[in-house]
C-alpha cells in the first residue's frame, strides 16, 4: 500500500504522511467495525425472533445509521491510497512526469471538492440539529451521523491537498515536513 | 443554449474529463455540479450538498453494498478458495483441459458467496494459477479461464453491480438476483464449452491430469461444506423470503466470520485486513455513486432522459435496433471503463428509453431482462482489452505471462460471451422465467 | 412558457397520483395561463434527496412545488400532523376539508416561508392480515403488525399487538415470508404492492365510525417563486389551489380507495367489518395517544386542547 505514496511524493513516506496513514487506517477500521457490529446485531435479531422473542427494536434504523457512518469513515483511506477509479488508456503513452502532474491537479480538485462538501455538511449538521430530527424508534438524533461525515470529508480534503502539494510544489512540501 | 443541447455538452465534457485521467467520481460530481448550477442555481447546489451525502448513505437498501463487500473480503481471507478449487478439481480435473474447467467451476462457487468479480478473479488466481502452470497449462489458457471465471463473481448472485442497478431503477433486488441465476449458469456452461473446444484445437495447451478416486471426491466436497452452508443460508434465506437482502448479507458476514475462524484462515489480523479492504472497495463505490447522483440530478433537470425516451418511443426505429445499439455502446465503452461507472452513467438515459419501448413484455419482465443484458455486457468489459480489470489483476499476479498471451487467452471466452449475449437477447424469458416460477 | 415550475414528488410515474392528478393539474395550469405556466413534474425523487426533505427543498428553492407528508419529519409540522392521529379521519374528502380549515386557523407557523397550495389526507387505514381477520381487540393480541406511523403503532401496541415499523418494501418481504402477520394501510396502496396477494383478510371499521388513521399530505410552493409571479399568474395559481384543491384531492383519494377495495374484492379476499361498538372501545383506549399529542402541541407553544377539539368539531360537522 505504501508504494502508492512513495510514487506520489517521489521519496520515502514522510512523517506527515505516516501520521495521516495511521489516522486514515484507524478511521477505516472503526467504520469497518461499525458495519460489522450492525451485521452482528441484525443476526442476533434474526435468531432472537426465530425463537419467538421478537426482533431487536430499531434494527432497521441501526443498519441505516451504520451505513452512513461507515461510508463517511471509509473515505479518507480511499483518498490516501488513490483508490478512486480512473481511465488511463488514453494517457499512458505520455511521459510519467506529465501524468503525475495531471493526477496531482485532479487530486487538488478533489481536495477542493471534499472541502466544499465538508463545509456544506457542517451546515447541514447545524440545521438538522436545530430541527431536532430524530429517528423514529431509537430516537437517535439524526445530526449524530453528520459528525463522521464532516470528519470523513474533511480528512479526505486534507489528505488530497497534502498529496497534490507534495507533487506540485515539492519545495513547499519539504518545508512543511511532508 | 437550450437544456437538451446543454446536457449533451455536459455528457461530452464528462467523457473528455474521464479520458484525461480525471477520477470518474470526481468527473461526474464536477460536471454534475456545473450542470446543477446552470439549470438550477448555486444556492440550490449548496443546499443539496448539505444533506446529500448523509441522505444517500443513511439507507437500509444501500447497506447491502458494504455488507456483501465485507462478506466477500472475509471469504477471500478465510482460505476457503483452496478447498473450493480442490473440490472442483477432484470432480472434473481429469477431463481434457480439466484444471481450467475446475478453475471456472471454482470461480462460480466462490462467486456464489462473493459479490465482486475482481475479488473472485484474484482469489482464485492465487490458488488455481500455480496448479495449472505446474501441470503444463499454457499461460494464455490459464489466464483466460481465470479472467473469464472471475466475471462469475458478479454474474452469479450476490452481485454488487446488480444491487446498484436495482437501487438506481427501483427494481426488486431479490427478483434481480433470481433473474441472474439462469444467465449465470449459462455463463459457466459457455466457458466450459469454450475450454473443451480450445483444448481440442490446441491439445498441448491444456493437458489432462490424474483422476481422483471416489473417496477423494467425497472428501473434497466435505472440505467445502461451509461454502455450501453460507450459500444456502444467505441466498436461500433471501429467495425464500425469510430475510431481507440486508439481513441475508448480515447473516452472511457473521457466518463467513465464524466458519472462516473454524477453518483457521481468519485470525484477528486477517479480520482487520478484511475490514481495511472493505473500506477501500466500499469508499470507491460510495464516491462514484455520490458523483453519479449529482450528475444524474443535473441530467434530470435538463429533462434530457425523458426527451430521449419519448423520441425513441415515438420513432419508427425498431425497439430491437435500439437495444442492440445500447449493447454495442456498452461493448465499446467496456473496452475502456469499469462496469459500475458504466452502469451509473448510462442507466439514467438508457433505462427510461428501454422502458418506453414495446418488446411485448410486462414492465417488470422488461426491466429485469434489460438489467441482466446490461450486467452481462458490462461484465464482459472486464475481460476485453485494452482495459479489462480482471486481465490486469491476473497480469499483476502472474508476472511471467506476457500481456499479449493473456489477451489471446481471453478470445475463446469472449466468443462464448457473444454467444450468450445473443441467446439472452433472443430469449428474454431466460431472464425472468425463474422469477415468475418462484414468486407465483 | 413564461414561468417554469418544477414539481417534485416521491411516487413512481406509474402511480395514479402522478398520471391522474399531477399531470392533469399541470395541464390545467398551462391552459388557464394560456401557456405561460409550465409545470415540469419530477417523479420518484429525481431531483435528489429523500422524501422527508421535500418541504426543505421547496423552502430552499431546489424545487418550486413539492408534495410531502408531515409525518416524515415528526414534530416539525405539528398542526398538519394532528389529523394523522388514530381515529380522526372520516373519509378523505371531508377530512381534507377539515384539515385545510384547521391549518387556516392554527397552522400559520407550520409552513412559514412556504406557500401551501393544498392539504389533504387519504382514506382511513384498514387492517390487512394473512391468517385471520381482526374483529376485536382480542384478535390483535400477539399479532405482528406493520404500523404506518408512530401514533397508530402506539395505539395497536396498546392492544397487545407486536408492532414493527418496516419500510414498505421490507414489509412486502415480511408479509410474503410470514415474518409479520399483517399491516395497517388504506386500500389505495394495495394494488401498487399487490397486497391482495400477500394477505387474505381485510378488516375495516363499520360505516360511520372514524378510520384507524390517515396520513396527511401537503402540496407546497416556494414562497419567493410565488411572490415573484405577475399578478395574473398568481391569480391562476390561486384559482387552482386552496380549499377547493384540498377538497378535490381528498375526493380523488376516496376514488383511489374505492378502486383499491375493488381489487381486494376481486381477488376473492374476505372483507369484514369491525363493529361500531368495538371501534368505540378502541377510541376510548386510544385516548392516551390523543392526550400525548395534546401535550406535544402544548410543548410547541400551541394550544393543544383547542386544536384537538376544533379538529374533532370540524370532522363531526363533516
Ligand atoms: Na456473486
Ligand atoms: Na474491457
Amino acid at each position: 500500500m505504501s508504494e502508492t505514496l512513495t510514487d506520489t511524493i517521489g521519496g520515502p513516506p514522510a512523517p506527515l504522511f505516516r501520521l495521516l496513514r495511521h489516522i486514515c487506517i484507524a478511521s477505516a477500521a472503526i467504520g469497518g467495525l461499525v458495519i460489522f457490529g450492525a451485521a452482528f446485531v441484525v443476526s442476533y435479531s434474526i435468531v432472537k425472533s426465530l425463537f419467538g422473542f421478537g426482533a431487536v427494536r430499531g434494527e432497521f434504523e441501526l443498519v441505516e445509521l451504520s451505513c452512513a457512518i461507515c461510508a463517511s469513515l471509509f473515505l479518507p483511506l480511499c483518498q490516501l491510497n488513490k483508490g478512486h477509479v480512473m481511465v488511463d488508456v488514453f494517457t499512458n503513452w505520455l511521459p510519467g512526469k506529465m501524468n503525475r502532474s495531471v493526477d496531482a491537479l485532479w487530486t487538488l480538485l478533489f481536495a477542493a471538492g471534499w472541502a466544499f462538501i465538508c463545509w456544506r455538511i457542517l451546515h447541514g449538521l447545524w440545521e438538522i440539529q436545530g430541527y431536532g430530527d430524530r429517528t423514529m424508534l431509537l430516537r437517535a438524533p439524526v445530526w449524530w451521523v453528520y459528525v463522521p461525515a464532516v470528519f470523513g470529508t474533511g480528512l479526505s480534503a486534507f489528505v488530497a491537498l497534502m498529496q497534490s502539494l507534495a507533487v506540485l510544489t515539492p519545495r513547499l512540501a519539504q518545508r512543511i515536513g511532508a | 443554449m437550450d437544456p437538451f443541447t446543454f446536457s449533451i455538452v455536459l455528457i461530452a465534457g464528462l467523457f473528455v474529463l474521464i479520458f484525461i485521467r480525471m477520477p470518474i467520481a470526481l468527473a461526474m460530481a464536477l460536471v454534475g455540479a456545473i450542470g446543477y448550477i446552470q439549470l438550477s442555481s448555486f444556492a440550490s447546489l449548496k443546499f443539496y450538498l448539505s444533506t446529500a451525502w448523509v441522505d444517500k448513505f443513511m439507507s437500509y437498501d444501500f447497506a447491502i453494498v458494504p455488507l456483501f463487500i465485507l462478506m466477500g473480503h472475509l471469504a477471500t481471507r478465510s482460505g476457503i478458495s483452496a478447498s473450493i478449487f480442490n473440490a472442483a478439481r477432484a470432480w472434473i480435473g481429469h477431463m481434457r483441459g480439466g484444471l481450467a474447467m475446475a478453475s471456472v467451476a471454482g470461480c462460480a462457487l466462490f462467486g456464489s458467496i462473493s459479490g465482486s468479480s475482481l475479488a473472485t478473479a484474484s482469489t482464485m488466481t492465487r490458488v488455481a494459477m500455480p496448479e495449472m502452470r505446474k501441470h503444463g497449462f499454457s499461460g494464455a489458457l490459464s489466464a483466460g479461464s481465470l479472467a473469464a471465471g472471475g466475471t462469475l463473481g458478479i454474474l452469479i448472485p450476490p452481485s454488487i453491480v446488480l444491487i446498484i442497478f436495482a437501487l438506481l431503477t427501483e427494481q426488486n433486488i431479490v427478483k434481480l438476483f433470481l433473474a441472474a441465476t439462469i444467465p449465470g449458469i449459462l455463463a459457466v456452461v459457455g466457458f466450459m464449452i469454450a475450454i473443451s473446444i480450445y483444448v481440442r484445437l490446441f491439445p498441448e495447451e491444456g493437458p489432462t491430469s490424474e483422476r481422483s478416486t471416489f473417496g477423494q471426491r467425497i472428501r473434497a466436497i466435505g472440505e467445502i461444506w461451509h461454502v455450501l452452508v453460507i450459500f444456502t443460508v444467505v441466498l436461500g434465506g433471501i429467495y425464500g423470503g425469510f430475510f431481507t437482502p440486508a439481513q441475508g448479507a448480515s447473516v452472511g458476514v457473521v457466518l463467513t466470520l465464524f466458519l472462516g475462524m473454524l477453518k483457521g484462515g481468519l485470525t484477528p489480523r486477517t479480520i482487520l485486513e478484511s475490514l481495511i479492504d472493505t473500506a477501500g472497495t466500499s469508499a470507491m463505490i460510495f464516491a462514484i455513486v455520490f458523483g453519479a447522483d449529482l450528475f444524474n440530478v443535473a441530467l434530470a433537470l435538463s429533462r434530457m432522459p425523458l426527451d430521449v425516451a419519448q423520441y425513441f418511443a415515438a420513432s419508427d426505429i425498431a425497439p430491437m435496433v435500439i437495444l442492440l445499439g445500447m449493447v454495442v455502446f456498452y461493448l465499446i465503452m467496456g473496452c475502456l471503463m469499469d462496469s459500475l461507472s458504466m452502469i451509473l452513467l448510462t442507466v439514467p438515459v438508457f433505462f427510461p428509453t428501454i422502458m418506453a419501448l414495446d418488446f411485448g413484455l410486462l414492465p417488470e419482465q422488461q426491466a429485469m431482462w434489460f438489467g441482466i443484458i446490461a450486467l452481462v455486457v458490462v461484465e464482459m468489459g472486464l475481460i476485453t482489452p485494452p482495459v479489462g480489470m480482471n486481465l490486469f489483476v491476473i497480469s499483476a499476479m502472474a508476472k511471467d505471462i506476457p500481456m499479449i498471451q493473456i489477451f489471446r487467452g481471453t478470445i475463446p471466452f469472449i466468443m462464448a460471451e457473444f454467444t450468450r449475449i445473443a441467446i439472452l437477447i433472443s430469449f428474454p424469458s431466460l431472464s425472468y422465467w425463474l422469477v415468475d416460477l418462484v414468486t407465483n | 412558457a413564461e414561468v417554469t415550475l418544477r414539481l417534485h414528488h416521491f411516487l413512481p410515474p406509474v402511480a395514479p397520483m402522478h398520471s391522474r392528478f399531477f399531470e392533469v393539474w399541470a395541464a390545467e395550469l398551462a391552459e388557464a395561463s394560456n401557456g405561460a405556466i409550465e409545470v415540469q413534474i419530477f417523479p420518484a425523487m429525481q431531483l435528489g434527496g429523500k422524501p422527508p426533505q421535500l418541504a426543505d427543498q421547496v423552502r430552499n428553492g431546489i424545487c418550486d412545488i413539492a408534495w410531502t407528508l408531515p409525518v416524515y419529519t415528526p414534530d416539525r409540522f405539528p398542526v398538519a400532523e394532528t389529523m394523522s392521529n388514530p381515529f380522526m379521519v372520516t373519509n378523505a374528502e371531508k377530512t381534507s376539508v377539515a384539515l385545510h380549515q384547521l391549518m387556516d386557523e392554527f397552522g400559520a407557523d407550520d409552513y412559514r416561508g412556504m406557500k401551501p397550495l393544498a392539504y389533504h389526507t387519504h382514506d382511513g387505514g384498514k387492517l390487512h392480515t394473512r391468517d385471520a381477520p381482526v374483529l376485536s381487540a382480542a384478535d390483535l393480541q400477539g399479532l405482528k403488525l406493520r404500523a404506518p406511523n408512530q401514533a397508530t403503532g402506539d395505539m395497536l401496541a396498546g392492544f397487545g399487538a407486536e408492532v414493527v415499523f418496516f419500510p414498505v418494501t421490507e414489509m412486502v418481504v415480511g408479509l410474503s415470508s410470514g415474518v409479520i402477520d399483517g399491516c395497517c394501510l388504506p386500500y389505495e396502496v394495495v394494488p401498487a404492492f399487490k397486497l391482495q396477494e400477500l394477505t387474505s383478510f381485510t378488516s375495516e371499521p363499520a360505516p360511520g365510525a372514524r378510520g384507524l388513521y390517515a396520513n396527511t399530505f401537503s402540496l407546497l410552493m416556494n414562497e419567493a417563486k410565488y411572490e415573484g409571479l405577475s399578478d395574473d399568474l398568481r391569480g391562476v395559481i390561486d384559482a387552482a389551489s386552496g380549499m377547493d384543491l384540498s377538497r378535490r384531492l381528498g375526493a380523488q383519494f376516496d376514488g383511489f380507495e374505492a378502486y383499491g377495495r375493488g381489487v381486494v374484492e376481486e381477488h376473492g379476499n374476505s372483507i369484514q367489518q369491525i363493529p361500531a361498538e368495538e371501534i368505540a372501545s378502541w377510541v376510548e383506549a386510544a385516548s392516551p395517544v390523543h392526550e400525548a399529542w395534546i401535550a406535544k402541541l402544548n410543548d410547541k407553544g400551541l394550544d393543544g386542547a383547542a386544536i384537538m377539539a376544533r379538529a374533532n368539531a370540524l370532522l363531526d360537522a363533516g
